[in-house]
């Protein structure tokens, strides 16, 4: 379970980025979080990930409070970045054993889930180059890989489905549907709508560093009291007034 | 604005490193940046001084344009050799290209506009060499002020024949060979052979000038031996009319010999439009993408690749493979640690005989071992200070810094990581060094040992401040790797700190000889107790200090 409680984040003091969050992701749901650019999505993502500090407020996951225990928190969450260009010059199969080792990944279970994940994203054949020579959507491929190998607890996933192609990106929202039916954490930013429409049990949408919405898809169209598409909801939620 | 002169503002915008936030972080990087602008000056006051020795006795034979020959000619060579490596990164392999191709300019315009920054820089460059001499040459010959605006214009036109035939031949490699394909591997080959060339030269001026005194090379002059300085002039196209201009300072002819270099200089840029129109897109399109054919692994390399292993040993090995694979980190952190072994070589080698069999009899039977000691600990300040490893450490992550914010390895572990890959650098770089010395001048194996051991804590002592200085100044934002090396204060500051706290050794075991075990052994103690010092703090605050620094 995610849990972020009042927490507030602005830059150099000035622009708030996330203005008094309080959300939580319940274990065993998907949810979307959705917001225009510039909302506040990744910053909120990344103090989730402890690459960021809030201003003030508290990050839970699982019970564990991210600023006291980081290194346990973090063992525990899967993250796919917005960007996929690291370690560029490891070659696939170096990144997966650097993720690998990181999370404390035993011998046997390490090489089942590299050879599991890397056929079931056709990504055997070029463990062996360099992530450099991979074109966006293959690097996107082996970052998703070496999030999963530790088995998290808990997924945060920025733009996952940015520049994967139509059999991965299928794959990898059956594996979040699978991971999420086993009692998982599922937390994911995205542009797509459709994705988010078809994919999450809840979605939370924010603008401008706040929360606007946090709930069902049901509840959202009884809030607009109409059946209309998650796209106008969106759009009319986070038109400036 | 015309799209050359938007493109040449937004690319010199790029190039320089946006300033610091805050007032405070401006404040730092100003001095900073004054300190290595005044650590520079030692040796343009050098090269002045070897000017101004040299002037009045080749005066007195009319030979003094001599200067002026040898110099703009070696500047230019110095900017003909480095750009061509430096233009092929420039044109071909900086990320905007790939920004640059899908836009509706034309060849000539990217080709030029690069080409402008390119020649900003190499004004830089002059400062160290060309304009010491300039100056110099002004002033001892009293120059008046028509001098001082030929200086001027010869100082602006200088490099751009050099600069011009570099890119020439930059543009015909990248057109027709298979470099682009290729990046990583030609930019460590053309690292290499860059530190061998300048080596090369270093070598070669200081055989020519070693042990001559000025009168020397008037008498080379006066025996018709000058064939050097004829070839000097001779090297690029123009170089003669540059220094005629100077020479004939006060007369028509002067303005006249700088106007002709003028049109030269104008005609290369012409000849480099057209060429770049026609071959410029050839070797930049396609230049993004990679070599790669697809390997899987097989069974041994995945039972292998099943293996698990600790947090500290896969940062470790993650440091070391981004090292050697990373041209620019490859060249200033790792390579840089075994020049040593081959300059003594070098030296040994285009040394004069005689000198070279003096010193190795001092030191086979004068020196003693607590001397030597001494100069060893010297010696591995100065050596392993020059290494960028641990000085660039946080530097080197740049905009992926954030992956070391969401692994679950502590901060501490992981500066642990970047400092043991340092120092192993550096201890095998010096102990190659060691081997090298141990051959030269047969020294006992026991002394060897005895000198490796004392030398530990001269060898730490660079590593463990230049991770305190890169904690404390991350140069993370860059555009391009050998800006996180070459422009990084840190490893400029620990360089010179280094040298000095090195150069204080030597000089002490020179000045103290006589003074038995005390000055090496004080130095160990003291190189201990500094070390002991800086891990304390870094074990301490270290992981905050980290923590602080925003991704």
């Amino acid at each position: 379970m995610i849990e972020l409680v009042q927490v507030n984040k602005s830059y150099s003091g000035k622009v708030k980025a996330v203005d008094d969050l309080t959300l939580t992701v319940p274990a065993g749901e998907i949810v979307g979080f959705l917001g225009p650019n510039g909302a506040g999505k990744t910053t909120t993502l990344k103090m989730l990930t402890g690459i960021l500090n809030p201003d003030s407020g508290s990050i839970r996951i699982n019970g564990l409070e991210l600023h006291r225990e980081p290194i346990r928190v973090k063992e525990q969450i899967g993250f796919v970045p917005d960007s996929p260009d690291i370690f560029l010059r490891l070659k696939g199969i170096e990144y997966l054993r650097f993720m690998a080792d990181l999370y404390r990944v035993g011998g046997a279970e390490r090489r089942q889930r590299i050879e599991e994940y890397t056929a079931r994203f056709e990504m055997a054949e070029v463990l062996g180059n360099k992530i450099q020579s991979y074109s966006h959507g293959m690097r996107q491929k082996i970052v998703l890989i070496g999030a999963l190998l530790h088995d998290p607890a808990v997924w945060i996933l920025d733009e996952p489905l940015t520049g994967l192609d139509p059999k991965s990106s299928f794959l990898l929202k059956e594996i979040l549907r699978s991971e999420a039916g086993k009692g998982k954490t599922v937390f994911f930013s995205t542009h797509v709508l459709d994705v988010a429409e078809r994919l999450c049990d809840r979605v939370a949408i924010i603008h401008k560093g706040r929360l606007l919405f946090d709930g069902t898809i049901a509840a959202m169209r009884d809030h607009f009291k109409a059946d209309e598409s998650l796209e106008k909801m969106f759009l009319e939620m986070t038109e400036d007034e | 604005m015309n799209r050359y002169l938007a493109l040449s503002r937004i690319l010199l915008k790029s190039s320089i490193t946006p300033p610091a936030s805050g007032r405070h972080e401006r404040t730092k990087t100003a001095l900073l940046m004054l300190f290595v602008a005044v650590s520079m000056l030692p040796l343009v006051a050098a090269l002045a001084l070897t000017v101004s020795k040299l002037y009045d006795p080749l005066a007195a034979i009319g030979q003094q344009g001599v200067l002026l020959g040898f110099g703009c000619a070696i500047s230019g060579l110095i900017i003909f050799i480095f750009g061509i490596f430096y233009t092929i990164n420039v044109y071909y392999f900086a990320q905007d290209v790939e920004f640059l191709l899908p836009l509706p300019l034309k060849a000539g315009e990217i080709l030029g506009a690069k080409f402008t920054i390119t020649l900003l820089f190499e004004y830089l460059t002059q400062l160290l060499i060309l304009a010491p001499l300039l100056v110099t040459f002004g002033i001892r010959s009293g120059a008046g002020l028509s001098y001082y605006l030929l200086a001027a214009g010869v100082y602006l036109s200088l490099p751009v024949i050099p600069l011009v035939l570099a890119s020439l031949l930059a543009m015909a490699l990248m057109s027709y060979s298979s470099i682009a394909r290729h990046k990583d591997r030609f930019r460590i080959w053309a690292g290499g052979l860059g530190l061998i060339a300048a080596l090369g030269v270093q070598f070669a001026m200081q055989k020519v000038m070693a042990g001559r005194k000025p009168e020397d090379f008037v008498r080379l002059l006066q025996e018709g031996k000058n064939s050097l300085a004829d070839w000097a002039v001779q090297l690029f196209p123009g170089v003669r009319l540059a220094v005629k201009a100077l020479l004939q300072q006060g007369a028509a002819a002067g303005w006249l010999n700088l106007v002709l270099f003028l049109l030269l200089t104008g005609l290369f840029i012409l000849i480099l439009r057209l060429a770049g129109g026609a071959l410029y897109f050839r070797g930049a399109v396609g230049g993004s993408e990679s070599y790669a054919a697809h390997r899987a692994l097989n069974a041994a390399e995945m039972a292998e690749a099943g293996r698990s292993g600790g947090q500290l040993g896969a940062l470790i090995l993650k440091e070391i493979r981004l090292l050697v694979r990373t041209p620019a980190f490859f060249m200033n952190c790792v390579l840089v640690n075994f020049i040593w072994p081959v300059m003594i070589l070098f030296v040994m080698t285009s040394g004069e005989q005689e000198d070279i069999e003096g010193l190795r009899r001092l030191v086979g039977s004068n020196v003693s071992l607590a001397t030597l000691l001494l100069a060893g600990i010297g010696a591995a300040l100065l050596v392993a200070g020059v290494s960028g490893a641990s000085a660039s450490g946080i530097s080197r992550e740049g905009s992926q810094f954030f992956t070391s914010k969401y692994l679950p390895a502590p901060y501490l572990t992981q500066l642990k990581a970047k400092m043991t890959v340092a120092f192993l650098l550096a201890l095998a770089g010096f102990a190659l060094l060691l081997g090298v010395l141990a051959v030269l001048f047969q020294l006992p194996a026991a002394a060897i040992g005895l000198l490796l051991l004392a030398t530990l804590p001269a060898i730490a002592f660079p590593v463990l401040a230049g991770m305190l200085l890169d904690v404390h100044f991350p140069k993370l934002v860059w555009d391009n790797e050998y800006r996180a090396v070459k422009q990084n204060m840190s490893i400029v500051l620990l360089m010179v700190i280094s040298g000095l706290a090195g150069a204080a050794c030597i000089w002490m075991a020179l000045r103290y000889s006589a003074a038995g075990w005390t000055p090496a052994v004080t130095a160990v103690l003291l190189l201990m107790a500094v070390d002991a010092g800086l891990y304390f703090m870094l074990a301490k605050k270290g992981a905050d200090w980290l923590a602080a620094i925003s991704a």
